[in-house]
């Protein structure tokens, strides 16, 4: 329905701007004198004038008129429902209405509720076809008439689109304050029922254990002992550790072979290689994790003589470590090449060679942009979610061993997740405290990050 | 007359196809000053980047011809550019001291080279560097602090420190004072004097009064070309080319 | 003076020089192999998917009372033929007797033999001949034993495909009868659960509707936001605010933006659950940070004389971005709109909670309709223990590849023809 009516107010809009610029031109040839704006101005004058509010009119209705319907259906039965019962009713007889019957009560009040419903939909619908055009005709009238030569269309038309700029600028914030407001939401109602303190300090994660019994009441002794996050932060530390491990090193390295050894035709070439390792998706490297490198893990563990599980840290961890080298490199590369050259020519001149220089002095001097590469690296690490969800265990086990399967924050958000859902039952409400977690520890690390490397650009300008 | 140090024989040098030095022929003695001058762009710079082999730095720069120092050529392939350099200092015109504390920069040399035997002896190298540069009295009293957080003057006498730390023969001085004050330019003209008694200094200057002040023998560069090469006196009131003439006399340049 | 000993010292200093390169050298081919090893091995294991075995057998057009020319096609696939494909199959040997004999004949094709003569029946139904040769798709273990996949050796009970239709494959191979081709219902098709059935083809639009989604949303609002932040916002709290909410958002994981996803989008406003409408929504709040950075540095590239040109003029501000400061960061805008979609089509964990993930047979036909995406897809079938999911999981793997690189190239041409360097 939207849809048609968005498009029927496109057709006005676009009527009214040929209106518009056919009246601007008139007035231009007829009376001879010059006009505020180009013709086309006033075209989209007229245009905007007839579309924006009707869509908004549009958007106001499709919001509100589903708390009208379900107020007005609803008002039939008795006041005292709680909200619960009135959301199932409710659900009951949009169902019933659209021909899918759940359960064989055949209620009389219920069949009737349902075509109470369907009456008013269909009343709704005419109701809205018709203001909305007529509102936006009416619109469409006025604004030619206000067609004339002093009209300044032009700035009328470009504050229109500086609005929609700064409106469109606002999506950014409207996209964080939907990420917290979600998130917290679902977290105040978790830590209702489950506290704080065993979340952060518990020691064993089974969120399987909780279920919501058929009259939606929780067995609260299964809460205890089965949100205690503990196993999952040391999961999440242990993988990022062993990929920091690759990272660093071979990241930093090639940083520097990049920066100060290679010469600009083998740079060329192999900048754009590292970069590849960036674009591959992170499910790819998940299915090589746990399709070769896990194997390969645990068969040379294995005849070394250790135990190693098929699903071990130490092989998520290595293939997360790959794949977070281009962070580190280009960034560090970046920065390096940032040391202005009158250190390297003071090194130099007094007879060092060029690694002792990179390593004594420019090292030293590029720190702070690289310990910042390392946050945002760490950070990129701790997010991650598909190469563990596929290569590392499912269950939390609290361990420190890199050969033994550990599971990380982001792989239970997905396995509580992906499974059928009760949307408030606290197994859900976990996954989103988890997310909540999550999103200010990276928040944290970028805005040290961040706060790092500014320091850093201070120093050399 | 000192005897002869520094020896460059037919130096041409390109940056990729521009040639930026054409056959330059000149001898430096040792224990004396000698300064190089001529317009901007005519070379001297990279003439005397060529003596400790820093234009090797850049990719581009193709070198040829010789220069011998103490009679060894120092192009020749079994010449170990460390060992080059830590017989020779180098001072650059904008002072770049390392970010570390100002006893860092002076033990930065010896510590690589490893001319301290030992911590103390090392802090003994330090101090006396920082002394015959004339700078140990302002910071010896914060030794720690960073070598930034000197003023411009004081910057480059630390970088001088830290040329003599590993003991040259030779210091190479780029305009050294173009960077600094009257005063501080006064400063370090009068430790030159100094420090031409125990070592060979060649400088490159754009102003020509520093260099009738301080050097015994100036060469005048021009377009790559070495114009003319004399005792400084000679240089300055009797020159006996065209060019030079005019160079001093300032219609150009 | 120490410069004597100096000559053992400088010796131990060069070489820490040359090891130094070493190890840096070998950090750079340690990246470069891992990325060949990578492609290697998906390549190796995937090429496979792309060929089917299937076996030929014999069908007896005229066994059918109607004639089948005259016949709709709807009305062909309601036939029932049921018997009669299976006595086709049973005529490769005319004289096996026993039930559990002929039962594993059977077994040896796919389980939509029955659906494939019909197919062939539509596709041909003018020039039928009396014998009909049909080629029918073979099990998954048959197929896996003819890409050498299937461990023979294995004793028989511990595998599934039994000795005797082993010896039936061995010997209709002998006589010929499978072949080995091109796999086009693997691109077609949507998922099943039968591995030799499967195809990308509902993923492949999945991603499609999904990318297409992301880019009409954010695109516009992208670059509409970039040209507002960087040419007429000006310099104060609530600007401040805006760019460090994107830098931000630029670094948040982006499962977060899954569960956004699902808090707000699926649970407040109600959308349909795992349609790529949603995914796509869900994909341009988190490309859009992507989109705006570069563009804001494109916009920032053009020089102020083209902007002072335009309002000597006597341009209006809106009129000098619009006319001439937009069109000439448009190359840099493309490029990162389309790295920023690239990122976007590998995106896995956000589609993942908003439901992409079920297991859909139909192919979509609109962003309305529930699907999977190619990652997801990846995702699926490597969490499956049929061997034959493997060749399937590379394969998808490569298309997706194949894709990404697509994108980039198009990106770096764009960037090096139309990108003017100031």
């Amino acid at each position: 329905m939207g849809l048609l009516l968005i498009l029927l107010i496109l057709l006005i809009g676009i009527f009214g701007y040929f209106l518009g610029k056919l009246k601007a031109n008139k007035l231009r040839t007829s009376s001879g004198k010059s006009l505020n704006s180009l013709n086309y101005y006033y075209g989209y004058y007229v245009a905007l004038y007839a579309m924006v509010p009707s869509i908004l009119l549009l958007l106001a209705i499709s919001i509100f008129d589903k708390f009208y319907i379900e107020f007005y259906i609803l008002s039939d039965f008795s006041e005292d429902l709680i909200s619960s019962e009135k959301e199932l009713l409710f659900t009951q007889i949009v169902n019933t209405a659209q021909g899918i019957k759940l359960f064989d009560t055949a209620d009389i009040l219920i069949d009737r509720a349902a075509e109470k419903y369907l009456y008013i939909k269909d009343v709704i619908r005419n109701l809205t076809y018709t203001s909305v055009i007529a509102f936006s005709s009416i619109l469409l009238f006025f604004a030619y008439k206000k067609v004339n030569s002093e009209l300044d269309s032009r700035s009328i038309v470009e504050t229109f689109l500086l609005v929609l700029f700064f409106m469109c600028s606002l999506v950014a914030i409207l996209t964080t304050v939907g990420i917290i407001f979600s998130l917290l939401f679902q977290t105040i109602k978790f830590f209702s029922q489950v506290p704080i303190s065993d979340f952060l300090f518990g020691l064993q994660w089974s969120p399987q254990k909780v279920f919501v019994t058929d009259s939606g009441e929780l067995d609260t002794r299964d809460l205890q002992n089965a949100f205690g996050a503990i196993p999952l932060f040391a999961g999440t530390f242990l993988i990022a550790f062993i990929a920091m491990c690759v990272a660093i090193p071979v990241g930093l390295m090639t940083a520097i072979y990049l920066a100060e050894y290679s010469s600009s035709r083998v740079r060329d070439w192999t900048k754009p290689i590292i970069e590849i390792l960036a674009g591959i998706p992170t499910v790819v490297y998940g299915f090589f994790a746990a399709l070769t490198v896990a194997p390969i893990v645990r068969d040379v563990g294995q005849s070394a003589g250790f135990s190693v599980s098929s699903e071990s840290a130490l092989a998520a961890g290595f293939v997360m470590g790959v794949m977070i080298i281009p962070f580190v490199s280009s960034l560090s590369d970046d920065v390096i090449n940032s040391v202005p050259q009158s250190l390297r020519d003071g090194s130099y001149a007094l007879g060092a060679t060029k690694s002792e220089t990179i390593k004594k002095v420019l090292l030293p001097a590029a720190l702070p942009g690289i310990v910042g590469s390392f946050l945002l690296a760490i950070s990129r690490a701790i997010g991650e979610t598909m190469i563990v969800v596929m290569a590392a265990g499912l269950a939390a086990k609290l361990t420190a061993n890199p050969l033994d399967a550990a599971t990380t924050i982001t792989t239970q958000i997905v396995v509580i997740l992906i499974g059928d859902q009760e949307f408030d039952s606290p197994k859900t409400q976990a996954a989103f405290a988890l997310g909540l977690t999550l999103f200010l520890v990276t928040l944290f690390l970028n805005f040290i990050a961040l706060q790092v490397v500014k320091k850093y650009t201070e120093k050399y300008d | 007359m000192n005897k002869e140090k520094i020896s460059a024989n037919n130096i041409n040098v390109h940056y990729g196809d521009k040639q930026a030095l054409f056959d330059i022929n000149m001898k430096m003695n040792e224990k004396e000053v000698t300064a190089l001058i001529g317009p901007s762009g005519c070379g001297k710079s990279t003439f005397l980047r060529c003596i400790n082999r820093m234009n090797d730095v850049i990719d581009i720069c193709k070198i040829s011809g010789n220069i011998t120092v103490d009679g060894h050529n120092i192009y020749s392939k079994d010449t170990k550019v460390e060992r080059l350099r830590e017989n020779i200092g180098m001072v650059f015109q904008k002072p770049n001291p390392f970010p570390k504390s100002i006893f860092e920069n002076v033990a930065y040399g010896p510590r690589i080279h490893g001319t301290a035997l030992d911590k103390t002896d090392l802090e003994e190298v330090v101090v006396n560097s920082l002394k015959r540069a004339a700078i140990f009295d302002e910071v010896k009293d914060r030794m720690h602090e960073s070598g930034t957080s000197l003023s411009g003057g004081q910057q480059q006498r630390l970088c001088i420190a830290r040329a003599i730390s590993v003991n040259p023969d030779i210091i190479l001085m780029d305009e050294p004072c173009s960077a600094l004050d009257p005063i501080a330019t006064a400063k370090i003209e009068d430790l030159m004097g100094e420090l031409s008694k125990d070592f060979t200094i060649v400088i490159v200057t754009h102003s020509m009064q520093q260099a009738a002040r301080v050097s015994k023998k100036t060469g005048f560069f021009h377009m790559g070309y070495l114009i003319e090469v004399g005792p400084t006196e000679v240089i300055f009131s009797n020159p006996e080319n065209q060019k030079t003439q005019d160079y001093i006399t300032g219609r150009f340049g | 003076m120490t410069r004597v000993n100096n000559d053992n010292r400088l010796a131990k200093r060069l070489n820490a020089e040359k090891r130094f390169q070493f190890y840096c050298i070998s950090a750079i081919a340690f990246s470069l192999i891992f990325v060949v090893i990578l492609f290697i091995n998906i390549f190796s294991s995937g090429y496979s998917a792309f060929y089917k075995t299937v076996i030929e057998v014999d069908f007896d057009v005229t066994q059918i009372d109607e004639d089948i020319a005259t016949l709709t096609d709807l009305e062909i696939r309601k036939l029932d033929i049921f018997r009669l494909s299976k006595k086709t199959i049973y005529s490769l040997y005319p004289d096996l007797d026993d039930r559990k004999s002929k039962k594993m004949l059977i077994k040896i094709f796919s389980i939509e033999y029955e659906d494939e003569i019909k197919s062939h029946l539509i596709k041909n139904k003018k020039n039928l001949s009396n014998i009909e040769t049909i080629l029918l798709t073979a099990s998954d273990d048959v197929d896996q034993v003819k890409k050498g996949n299937y461990p023979r050796e294995l004793s028989e009970d511990r595998r599934r495909i039994k000795d005797i239709q082993l010896s039936f494959y061995d010997d209709l191979e002998e006589r010929g009868k499978v072949k080995y081709i091109f796999n086009i219902p693997f691109l077609t098709r949507g998922d099943s659960r039968e591995p030799e059935l499967a195809g990308v083809g509902g993923s492949l639009l999945g991603s499609f509707f999904t990318i297409i989604t992301v880019l009409i949303l954010s695109f516009p609002i992208g670059i509409l936001s970039a040209i507002y932040l960087q040419e007429f916002a000006k310099s104060n709290r609530i600007t401040d605010f805006i760019e460090i909410n994107i830098n931000n958002l630029a670094a948040v994981p982006s499962i977060v933006f899954g569960l956004l996803g699902l808090g707000i989008i699926l649970n407040v406003f109600e959308f349909p659950r795992s349609t790529p409408l949603v995914g796509g929504m869900v994909l341009a709040l988190l490309t859009l940070p992507r989109i705006i950075i570069p563009t804001r540095a494109a916009l920032r590239a053009v020089p102020p004389s083209i902007r002072e040109g335009a309002l000597a003029v006597g341009a209006t501000k809106m009129q000098t971005v619009m006319h001439h400061v937009v069109p000439l960061a448009m190359p840099g805008a493309l490029t990162g709109t389309i790295i920023g979609l690239a990122q976007a089509l590998g995106e896995t964990a956000p589609l993942l909670l908003i439901g992409m993930v079920a297991f859909v047979v139909d192919v979509p036909s609109s962003p309305l309709d529930a699907s999977a995406s190619l990652p997801v897809q990846v995702y699926l079938w490597a969490e499956s223990a049929e061997r034959g999911y493997v060749e399937k999981t590379s394969a998808t793997i490569m298309l997706l590849l194949l894709f990404l690189i697509l994108m980039n190239l198009t990106a770096v041409i764009i960037r090096r023809k139309f990108e003017t360097k100031w």
